[in-house]
C-alpha cells in the first residue's frame, strides 16, 4: 500500500453472513487487492476474476458480494461484468474452449475447428452443452498470430497451431500442452537489445543482472536528474510503441515538474490489436528489461508508481512478470526505499478482462479504474487528468523496453538504429501466409519485402502476397505493390498507412478482400464500447455490408454505402476506434474495388480457395 | 390612338312570315328528333331489351373506377382485429376532424390499438387524406357511399361498423394506394 | 462576455461557457442529444459536431470553451454530412415504432431525422432484438430497442436523485439500458426521465398511450402540491389535462419536478366536480342560481355581525388559493372586523430536493398577506373549538384541507354547532352535508394569479381549463360578497388586484404581473 497517499484508506471489509458465497480467502485476497489502490473500486476487474476462479461465474450473490466488499453498488459491479468478454453472468462449461478467429487465425482455418467443436458436442458458438462440460465461444486476436490458429482453454496457457486432433483431445477431457516453439528472434546481423540473444530467456533477476541489468535505473533513481533523463529520451527520438508512434520524451515532458499531488505512470501491456503480439515476447523472454524501464520512466516524470494493465488472457506472461517484480521487489529496486534512494516507487499489475478498448489510453485508465473501458473526451489528457484524476503517462510495454538501452548507451547509439524519424528497432509481427511467422527484432526502416521475404520466410504456398497489413488491422492495407516500402513512420505515412504496432499480417491471393474486410469489420464490431453513435451502430452497420457483398447480396449501392459510413465514422468519436473500423474497410475497398464488384456481379464470392469468415 | 372601324354585315332582317315557317321547322325537326328516340326506346322496353343508358338503381349500380373514393373503412386481419394501431395521422390530418381516436394498450406484440375509432360521415367529406397519411394501409376509402341515416347520431360510424376483411381489399384498394401513393425519396 | 462569430454573424456570448448552451442562449439551434443544461457532459452522441475555424477536425459543441475571437459555421457542408451520418446510423437498428409510440411528435430523432437525416433506409437487414414495454418501476416504462444510449437518464439517476437505477450494460451495438431486477426505477423523480429521454424508450405510464402531443395546448403554470411552486406546464385538449410538465426556472426546480405533484392533476376535471351553488332547505341542499347563493352569503354574514358581533364570525381561508383571491378575503376581514382568521395547512413528508413538507401552493402568500395566525396555522383547530363550544354564529370555510387535519368527530361536531356554515369547495364532499350554502370552487387550473412559494418567490399560474359558462372564480365570488358587504365596486381583475397588493403589502411593491414573466421574481426582504 502506497503509505503516504493523499487519498489511500483503509478498506474496512463488512463481516461474513448468511448470502455470502465467497469463501474467506478470496474475500481477503480482494480486501488486500483493494489497499493497491486510492480507491476500493479498482480492484474491481480482479475482485471479479478471483470470484470467478472459485466460483466459475459471477451470480448476483457474488455481484452483491464483492459489491459491498468494495463498497459499490451492485449495479455498478453488474454493468463491469456485463462489459468484458472474459466475465460470465451465466456458468459456462467447466472446459470453456475459445477459438480466435480474428485475421491470422480466419487464414489458418479457425472456422474448420469451431465446425469441428459444434458438431461434435451438438452445440452451437455461445452455447454450453447440458451436462456443463463444455462450452464454446469465439474470441477475438489473443495475441499469438504466430503461431495460429490458437485456442485457449479456460484460462490455460494457449494452444497455439491448433489442430484437430488437439479439439479432438480437449473434447476427450485432456489437456493439451502445445506451446509453439520459439517464436521471437533477432535476426542473424541484426544488433538487437529488446530480446535477448541467442534465442534466451531470461526471466530470472540473477541473469539480468548479469549483463548488467538495472544499473541504468540504479542510476535514474540516485544520481541523475528527471528532467536530463526525459532530454535523453527526447534526444533519442524514441517514439511510442503502442500505435500512435508519439514521441515518448515530449509525452513525459507535459507531466507536472513540482508536483503537489501523486503522479503515476500507466504501462499499457493490453496488446490486443490483431497482428499483434510483440509486448507478451517481452515479459515472456526479458521481463526485467520492461521493468527497469519504467523503473527509469517512473523516475522521470516524478511518478509513485506504476500500474501495468496487462491483458487477461495472457497467463503466461502474467506469470512471468508477478514472479520478476516480486524478485525486484526483493532486491529493494522497487518499494519503499528504491536503489537505497530514499524514494518509493512500487509497480503493481492489472489484469485486463478481454475488451480491446481498454488497450485505448483513457478506456485503460478507465477499466484500471474498475469501470467500463470506455474512452474519456479530451481535454482534458491523462497528464492532467488520469488515473483517478491524477497526472499519469501511459506509455506501451515495448516503448519502456527500450528506455534502459538509451541511458546505457546514449541517444547517438540508439539514432544509429532506424531512421532519421523512425529511431530505434522494434518487434515485427509477421503472421498470415507466410512460411515463418514470428516477432523479429530489426530496425525501423527495415523494407517490407525484406521482411517477408529474407526473415518470414516468404509465401508459404507459393501464391503471391496481395493484401498486406502493416501495422496491425487498424491500419491502411497495401498491395502487393508497396512491397517496397521501408517499415517506418514516415513512408508509410507516404503510401496512405501507418506503422501502427508493425503487426503485419500478410495475405497471398486466395484470401477474398471481402472476407477479410468482414473478419476485421467483425472485429471492431465486438470491441466497439458502444458510447459514441458512429462507432457503435457504424461498426455493425460494416460488418453487414461486408457479409451481405459475401452471401452475394450484395448491389453496387452498397459500395457507395459503405463508403459513405466510413466517411461519417473518421474523425469524429471520442477515441480512433471508428477511425481504425473506417480506415480498414474503406481501404480494402479501395484497393480491392474489383474484387469487391466481382462479388456484385457474380452474386457471390468469386475466390473459391478463400479462408472462411 | 388610331382607331379601327369594322362594318358589321348583318343580313337583312327576315319578314314575319319567313321567319314564323323557319322556326316552326326549327320546332318540328327537334320534336322529330326526340319522338325517334322515344319510339326507339319504347320499343326496345316492349322487346325487353332496353337501349337507353339509364341505370336502374339500386337493382343496378354503375361500376366505379378504382380510384372512386367511397366512405373510409377500416382493414380487419384475418385474426379478426383492426389492423389500425390508433396513430392519430388520419386523426390529425382529416380537414374536418371527422375521426376521434381513444388509443389503447394491448397485450399482444403490437402494443397499441384504438379502443375508439369514430367517423362522423355527416364531417366526412370523402377527401382520402386518411388513407394517404396512413402508414400502416389499416385505413383505405371504399367505394360504398350509402351511408344515409335517420339521425345525427346515426351518422356516427364506430369501430366495428367500419372494418372490412383485408382479404376483400387486397387486389382493389391496395393496389391502386400502392400505385398512387409514391412516399417521398431522397431530397 | 465574449465576441464569437458563427456563420458570419458576430455575436457576443457568455464567457466560461460551453459552445453548445452559447448558441443556444443566442436562439441558434445545434442539434444534440445527450447534452442537458443540468447534467454532466457526456460527449457521446456526436450530433452537436460544428466546425471552428484552427481545428482539424468537427468539433463537439457541448465540450468546446467559448474563445474570444471563435469563428464557428454550423451550415457547412462538413456539418451537414456529420448531422447525416449520425442520423443515418442511429436509424440502422432503431426500430420503426413511429405509429405505437408515445414520443411521436416531440421526438428528437424523428424532428432532427427530417431536418438533418437521409430520406431512405440503406438497410433490410435484422434490427437488434431487445425488451420492449418493459415495466421497470411503479411509474415507468422502458423500450430497449427505441434507446439511443444518450445516457442522460443513466446521469440524471447518478447526479441529480444519486440512485443509480439505471444502467448501460454490454458494449458496441448490444449496449442495453436496464435496471437490476431487485431495483426498480422507484425514486420520487423517476418520471423526469422520461422528459429527457430523446426519444421514446422511456415512457410514463401516466401518459402510455394515452394520446398524441400534437393535440396538447400548453399553458405555463406552477404546481399546486407545494409551497415549492415548481414551474410547469399543463398540458391539455378537450378541457382536461392530460399531464402536467416541468418548465425551467434555475431559481426555483431547474428543470425537474416531482411525481407526486406530476399525477396530481386528475381531480381538475373530475366530473364529479361541484358545479352549482346550494343551499339548504331544510335537510337538503338545492341548487339555487348564484345571486341567489352570494346574496345568501353576505345576508348571512351581515345578519350576524349586527346582532352577535364580528366575535360570532370565522373565517378559514385555503393556502391554495391565489394571492388574489387571498387579499379579497383580507378586505373581507377588514370590512366585517373579522377576529377569527385562519389558514389549515396539511403538511407532510419532504426532502433535500424539491419535495417540501407544506403541501399547499401558496401558504406563504397568505403568511404574506396577514391571514395565517402566528403559530402558523394551528389557530384553526382553535376555532373549531368555538365553534363546537357555540360561540359561533357563522362559519366560512374555504377548501377541506382541515378536514385532513383534525379527526372526523371533532370537525363534524363543530360545523354541526354553527347555525350558518358557508362551504366554497371544489367538491361536494366532505363538507356539503354541514353545509348551509355551498359554493362551487374553482382549481389552480381553471383561474389566472399569482402563487408565493416557500421561498417568497411570486409566480405566476394561468387559467387552462375553461370552467362551466357563468360559473365565477373564487375571486369574483369574494368580489361579490364585498360589493353586497360594503362600500365601493369591487371586481375580480388578478393584474389590478395584484398592484393593489403592492400599495398595501411593501413586500410586493413595485411589481407587476407583467414583471413576473414567466420565471417569477422574489418578494422584497
Amino acid at each position: 500500500m502506497i503509505v503516504d497517499h493523499p487519498a489511500a484508506k483503509k478498506v474496512v471489509p463488512p463481516p461474513r453472513r448468511e448470502g455470502h458465497v465467497l469463501s474467506d480467502a478470496v474475500r481477503a485476497k480482494i480486501v488486500a487487492e483493494a489497499t493497491n489502490y486510492p480507491q476500493a473500486r479498482s480492484a474491481l476487474l480482479a475482485a471479479l476474476h478471483l470470484a470467478q476462479a472459485e466460483y466459475g461465474w459471477i451470480s448476483p450473490p457474488v455481484v452483491r458480494e464483492i459489491a459491498e466488499l468494495l463498497g459499490l453498488k451492485p449495479i455498478q459491479v453488474q454493468e463491469v461484468v456485463s462489459f468484458y468478454p472474459m466475465f460470465h453472468s451465466r456458468p459456462k462449461g467447466r472446459c470453456h474452449i475459445q477459438v480466435c478467429t480474428n485475421i491470422a487465425c480466419a487464414v489458418a482455418g479457425a472456422r474448420k475447428l469451431v465446425r469441428q467443436v459444434e458438431d461434435s458436442l451438438g452445440i452451437r458458438v455461445g452455447e454450453t452443452t447440458p451436462d456443463g462440460a463444455f462450452s464454446l465461444v469465439e474470441v477475438e486476436c489473443l495475441g499469438s498470430c504466430g503461431s495460429a490458429p490458437v485456442v485457449q482453454v479456460n484460462h490455460d496457457p494457449y494452444i497455439e497451431r491448433a489442430c484437430a486432433e488437439d479439439i479432438a483431445a480437449i473434447l476427450r477431457g485432456e489437456r493439451v500442452e502445445r506451446q509453439s516453439p520459439m517464436i521471437s528472434v533477432i535476426p542473424e546481423g541484426v544488433d538487437g537489445y529488446l530480446l535477448p540473444p541467442n534465442g534466451v530467456t531470461r526471466t530470472e533477476i540473477a541473469d539480468y543482472l548479469a549483463v548488467g541489468g538495472y544499473e541504468q535505473a540504479r542510476r535514474a533513481w540516485c544520481e541523475l536528474d528527471p528532467d536530463a533523463i526525459t532530454e535523453m529520451v527526447k534526444e533519442s527520438g524514441l517514439r511510442g510503441r503502442g500505435g500512435a508512434g508519439f514521441v515518448t520524451g515530449v509525452k513525459w515532458g507535459f507531466m507536472p515538474k513540482n508536483p503537489d499531488k501523486p503522479s503515476y505512470l500507466a504501462v499499457n501491456g493490453d496488446e490486443s490489436e490483431p497482428g499483434t503480439f510483440k509486448d507478451r515476447q517481452i515479459l515472456e523472454r526479458n521481463p526485467h528489461q520492461f521493468i527497469e524501464g519504467a523503473l527509469i520512466a517512473g523516475r522521470a516524470i516524478r511518478a509513485v508508481a506504476a500500474y501495468v494493465y496487462l491483458r487477461g488472457e495472457y497467463t503466461v506472461p502474467y506469470l512471468r512478470l508477478m514472479h520478476a517484480i516480486e524478485q525486484a521487489y526483493a532486491r529493494g529496486f522497487l518499494g519503499d526505499n528504491v536503489f537505497g534512494s530514499g524514494r518509493s516507487f512500487h509497480m503493481f499489475v492489472q489484469r485486463g478482462a478481454g475488451a480491446y478498448i481498454c488497450g485505448e489510453e483513457t478506456g485503460m485508465i478507465e477499466s484500471m479504474e474498475g469501470k467500463k473501458g470506455q474512452p474519456r473526451k479530451r481535454p482534458p489528457f491523462p497528464a492532467a487528468y488520469g488515473l483517478w484524476g491524477y497526472p499519469t503517462t501511459v506509455n506501451n510495454l515495448e516503448t519502456l523496453t527500450h528506455v534502459p538501452v538509451i541511458l546505457r548507451h546514449g541517444p547517438t547509439w540508439f539514432r544509429q538504429h532506424g531512421t532519421e524519424r523512425s529511431t530505434g528497432n522494434t518487434l515485427f509481427g509477421v503472421s498470415g501466409h507466410v512460411k515463418h511467422p514470428g516477432v523479429y527484432e530489426l530496425p525501423l526502416g527495415t523494407p517490407l519485402r525484406e521482411i517477408i521475404e529474407k526473415y518470414a520466410g516468404g509465401m508459404a504456398n507459393g501464391r503471391p502476397p496481395k493484401a498486406i497489413i502493416p501495422g496491425g488491422v487498424s491500419m491502411p492495407v497495401l498491395t502487393a505493390e508497396h512491397l517496397d516500402t521501408p517499415m517506418d513512420h514516415e513512408s508509410l505515412q507516404r503510401v496512405g498507412s501507418l506503422l501502427g504496432t508493425a503487426g503485419i499480417v500478410v495475405l497471398d491471393d486466395s484470401a477474398c478482400p471481402v472476407r477479410a474486410a468482414g473478419v476485421i469489420a467483425r472485429f471492431f464490431r465486438h470491441e466497439s464500447c458502444g458510447q459514441c453513435t458512429q462507432c457503435r451502430e457504424g461498426t455493425g452497420f460494416l460488418y453487414k455490408l461486408l457479409k451481405r457483398l459475401d452471401s452475394g447480396r450484395g448491389t453496387m449501392a452498397d459500395l457507395r454505402t459503405i463508403e459513405d459510413v466510413c466517411g461519417y465514422m473518421e474523425g469524429q468519436t471520442i477515441c480512433a476506434l471508428s477511425d481504425a473500423a473506417a480506415w480498414a474497410a474503406g481501404n480494402f475497398l479501395r484497393r480491392f474495388r474489383a474484387d469487391f464488384e466481382a462479388h456484385v456481379a457474380q452474386r457471390g464470392c468469386p475466390f473459391p480457395d478463400s479462408f472462411e469468415m | 390612338m388610331a382607331t379601327r372601324t369594322v362594318t358589321v354585315q348583318r343580313p337583312a332582317a327576315m319578314d314575319a312570315p319567313r321567319g314564323v315557317v323557319r322556326s316552326g321547322v326549327a320546332v318540328l325537326k327537334g320534336m322529330w328528333i326526340a319522338s325517334r328516340h322515344f319510339w326507339r326506346n319504347l320499343w326496345g322496353f316492349m322487346r325487353g331489351k332496353p337501349t337507353v343508358f339509364t341505370v336502374q338503381y339500386p337493382e343496378e349500380r354503375l361500376p366505379q373506377p378504382p380510384a372512386f373514393r367511397g366512405m373510409p373503412v377500416l382493414v380487419q386481419m384475418d385474426n379478426g382485429k383492426e389492423r389500425c394501431v390508433a396513430c392519430g395521422l388520419c386523426e390529425w390530418a382529416c380537414p374536418t376532424d371527422c375521426i376521434t381516436i381513444y388509443p389503447a394498450e394491448t397485450a399482444d406484440e403490437i402494443e397499441r390499438f384504438p379502443q375508439v375509432f369514430d367517423i362522423d360521415m355527416s364531417r366526412c367529406m370523402f377527401c382520402g387524406l386518411c388513407e394517404e397519411a396512413c402508414p400502416e394501409e389499416a385505413i383505405v376509402m371504399s367505394h360504398n357511399v350509402e351511408i344515409a341515416a335517420f339521425s345525427r347520431r346515426g351518422t356516427v360510424w364506430h369501430k366495428e361498423d367500419l372494418l372490412v376483411p383485408v382479404r376483400e381489399l387486397e387486389r382493389t384498394r391496395f393496389r391502386h394506394i400502392r400505385k398512387t401513393y409514391e412516399r417521398s425519396t431522397e431530397p | 462576455m465574449v465576441k464569437i462569430t458563427v456563420d458570419g454573424r458576430e455575436i457576443e456570448v457568455a464567457n466560461d461557457t460551453m459552445l453548445l448552451p452559447a448558441l443556444i442562449e443566442a436562439g441558434i439551434h445545434v442539434p444534440h442529444y445527450c447534452w442537458h443544461p443540468k447534467l454532466s457532459i457526456d460527449g457521446s452522441c456526436r450530433m452537436c459536431q460544428v466546425e471552428v475555424e484552427g481545428s482539424p477536425k468537427l468539433v463537439i459543441a457541448c465540450n468546446t470553451p467559448v474563445r474570444e475571437g471563435m469563428v464557428v459555421r454550423t451550415d457547412s457542408p462538413r456539418v451537414i454530412n456529420a448531422r447525416r451520418g449520425v442520423m443515418e446510423l442511429l436509424l440502422v437498428n432503431h426500430p420503426i415504432d413511429c405509429p405505437i409510440c408515445d414520443k411521436a411528435g416531440e421526438c428528437l430523432l424523428q424532428d432532427y431525422s427530417y431536418n438533418f437525416g437521409t430520406r431512405k433506409s440503406r438497410t433490410d437487414e435484422p434490427r437488434r432484438k431487445l425488451e420492449k414495454r418493459k415495466d421497470i418501476g411503479p411509474r415507468m416504462i422502458l423500450d430497449q430497442e427505441r434507446c439511443i444510449l444518450c445516457r442522460r437518464c443513466v446521469r440524471f439517476c447518478r447526479e441529480i436523485t444519486k440512485t443509480n437505477e439505471l444502467a448501460v450494460f454490454n458494449m458496441g451495438d448490444r449496449s442495453v439500458l436496464d435496471v437490476l431486477p431487485d431495483a426498480p426505477l422507484a425514486n420520487d423523480y423517476s418520471m423526469n426521465t422520461a422528459d429527457i429521454c430523446p426519444v421514446g424508450a422511456l415512457e410514463t405510464k401516466d401518459f402510455h398511450h394515452k394520446l398524441r402531443v400534437w393535440f396538447l395546448k400548453k399553458t405555463p403554470s406552477v404546481c399546486p402540491s407545494c409551497s415549492n411552486g415548481c414551474n410547469i406546464t399543463i398540458q391539455h385538449y378537450r378541457n382536461q389535462i392530460w399531464r402536467l410538465m416541468p418548465r425551467r426556472n434555475d431559481a426555483v426546480n431547474d428543470t425537474w419536478m416531482c411525481d407526486q405533484g406530476r399525477l396530481q392533476y386528475a381531480f381538475a376535471h373530475d366530473a364529479n366536480r361541484l358545479r352549482l351553488p346550494m343551499v339548504r332547505r331544510g335537510n337538503t341542499l338545492e341548487p339555487c342560481g348564484w345571486d341567489a347563493a352570494v346574496k345568501h352569503v353576505s345576508d348571512a354574514l351581515r345578519a350576524t355581525a349586527k346582532k352577535g358581533g364580528a366575535e360570532r364570525i370565522a373565517l378559514l381561508a385555503s393556502a391554495h388559493f391565489t394571492n388574489e383571491e387571498l387579499y379579497l378575503l383580507t378586505q373581507l376581514v377588514k370590512v366585517l372586523g373579522l377576529r377569527h382568521v385562519a389558514v389549515p395547512l396539511v403538511t407532510g413528508s419532504g426532502d433535500a430536493f424539491l419535495i417540501q413538507p407544506e403541501k399547499a401552493a401558496n401558504f406563504t402568500g397568505a403568511r404574506e398577506l396577514g391571514l395565517v395566525a402566528h403559530d402558523g396555522g394551528r389557530d384553526f383547530t382553535a376555532i373549531l373549538e368555538l365553534a363546537r363550544s357555540g360561540q359561533l354564529d357563522a362559519l366560512y370555510v374555504c377548501g377541506s384541507d382541515m378536514t385532513k387535519l383534525v379527526e372526523p368527530t371533532l370537525w363534524q361536531a363543530a360545523l354541526r354547532a354553527v347555525p350558518t356554515v358557508i362551504v366554497q369547495d371544489l367538491f361536494a364532499e366532505p363538507l356539503g352535508q354541514f353545509a348551509h350554502v355551498l359554493l362551487p370552487s374553482l382549481s389552480w387550473a381553471e383561474k389566472s394569479g399569482t402563487f408565493t412559494n416557500r421561498k417568497r418567490r411570486v409566480q405566476q399560474i394561468q387559467r387552462a381549463l375553461e370552467p362551466p359558462q357563468g360559473q365565477p372564480s373564487d375571486g369574483e365570488i369574494f368580489a361579490e360578497i364585498l360589493g353586497q358587504l360594503a362600500e365601493g365596486h369591487w371586481t375580480f381583475h388578478p393584474a389590478e388586484i395584484f398592484e393593489q397588493i403592492g400599495k398595501e403589502f411593501p413586500a410586493f411593491a413595485g411589481l407587476s404581473l407583467a414583471s413576473l414573466g414567466l420565471l417569477g421574481a422574489e418578494l422584497a426582504p
